[in-house]
């Protein structure tokens, strides 16, 4: 998995790209930190890049919501395709974190 | 010696080896082919998988020509045979090379084909990180767990008493259903006790057991054997 954080706008949006798997425990763990430390309490994750996720890849997304959610800031995930939209829904995550179309 | 079983690629396989296995050459199935390897690093997984034989076999030093030959025997029973470290099976994405061969071998259908592919991913990482590298599962939604989780795999992976352990992948036919079993040789688990741990609560989303709901979802349905080492996948039509 690659990411990018852009902070500019109103939001801070992080795109993620390739796979999130059970191997990018490390760099999610690092992701996560910088989300922490980003200046807006509003923040997307763009989906639109990402082409694979796993069990383990939701389970991190979700951590990253819940550290967020602990300090008063909102995580919502945008533009899920292929794939990955078919495993949020299977998945039910979107009773969990706000996904956006 | 184009018949030989199994076709070594790794040049460092010791000759004492090969001439060890020779006697199995003897109860090769007919079109049959194996790929014996010392590293993932001299293999093109995919194709070994793909190709109309049965599969592959990693060498670990120190594994007997009379182990690898008891593996031979084994894989003469199945349609597809992969035997595979976990260290070499944390590298590589091995899901979408195992779909392409089921599907080559005409034993998974194109609409099945995105199920299945994320059904083995779930289960090869749940056999890789809970069986062989006896990771614990997320205890909570945090930071502070992730980063234990993180640690912990890191440690085993470098610990070759746990990253050599195999990951067993074998396939078949039967009965009009296509099957995929994953063999790891961890401490095994309760399945119900795991099922009872993984129950949402109101209002809340468990920590883990998310890949096992997945598998349920996305096959025809799956069976837990030999004391949680073992997982048999029937795929959809």
């Amino acid at each position: 998995m690659d990411y990018s954080i852009d902070s500019a706008g109103e939001k801070t949006v992080i795109a993620l790209k390739g796979r999130l798997t059970f191997t990018d425990h490390a760099s999610f763990r690092d992701l996560i930190k910088k989300m922490l430390d980003a200046p807006h309490s509003d923040q997307v994750i763009d989906l639109s890049a990402l082409d694979f996720v796993d069990s383990a890849g939701l389970g991190m997304l979700l951590i990253a919501r819940e550290e967020l959610h602990g300090r008063d800031a909102h995580l919502s995930l945008a533009h899920p395709h292929g794939q990955v939209r078919q495993v949020l829904n299977v998945a039910h995550l979107s009773k969990i974190i706000e996904i956006v179309e | 010696m184009s018949n030989a079983w199994p076709r070594p690629v790794s040049a460092d396989l010791p000759a004492s080896l090969l001439a060890g296995l020779a006697p199995a050459a003897g109860s090769r199935p007919a079109g049959a082919e194996l790929t014996l390897f010392r590293s993932v690093a001299t293999l093109d997984i995919a194709a070994a998988l793909r190709a109309p034989g049965m599969g592959a076999i990693e060498w670990t030093a120190g594994l007997p020509a009379q182990s690898v030959g008891a593996l031979l025997e084994r894989a003469a029973h199945y349609q597809l045979y992969l035997n595979i470290s976990t260290n070499a099976a944390a590298q590589f994405d091995l899901a979408r090379p195992l779909a392409d061969a089921l599907a080559a071998r005409g034993l998974l259908s194109m609409r099945a084909y995105a199920d299945t592919e994320l059904a083995l991913h779930e289960a090869i990482s749940n056999a890789l990180m809970h069986g062989n590298l006896a990771v614990d599962s997320l205890g909570a939604l945090s930071l502070a767990e992730l980063s234990r989780f993180s640690s912990q795999m890191n440690s085993r992976l470098a610990d070759p008493r746990h990253a050599e352990r195999p990951l067993e992948i074998t396939a078949g036919h039967e009965e009009g259903v296509t099957f995929v079993e994953i063999r790891d040789e961890g401490a095994g688990y309760d399945s119900a006790a795991n099922a009872a741990r993984h129950t949402t609560t109101a209002g809340g989303s468990p920590p883990s057991g998310r890949g096992m709901t997945l598998i349920a979802d996305l096959t025809a349905g799956y069976e837990i054997f030999d004391g949680g080492r073992g997982i048999r996948l029937r795929l959809k039509p």
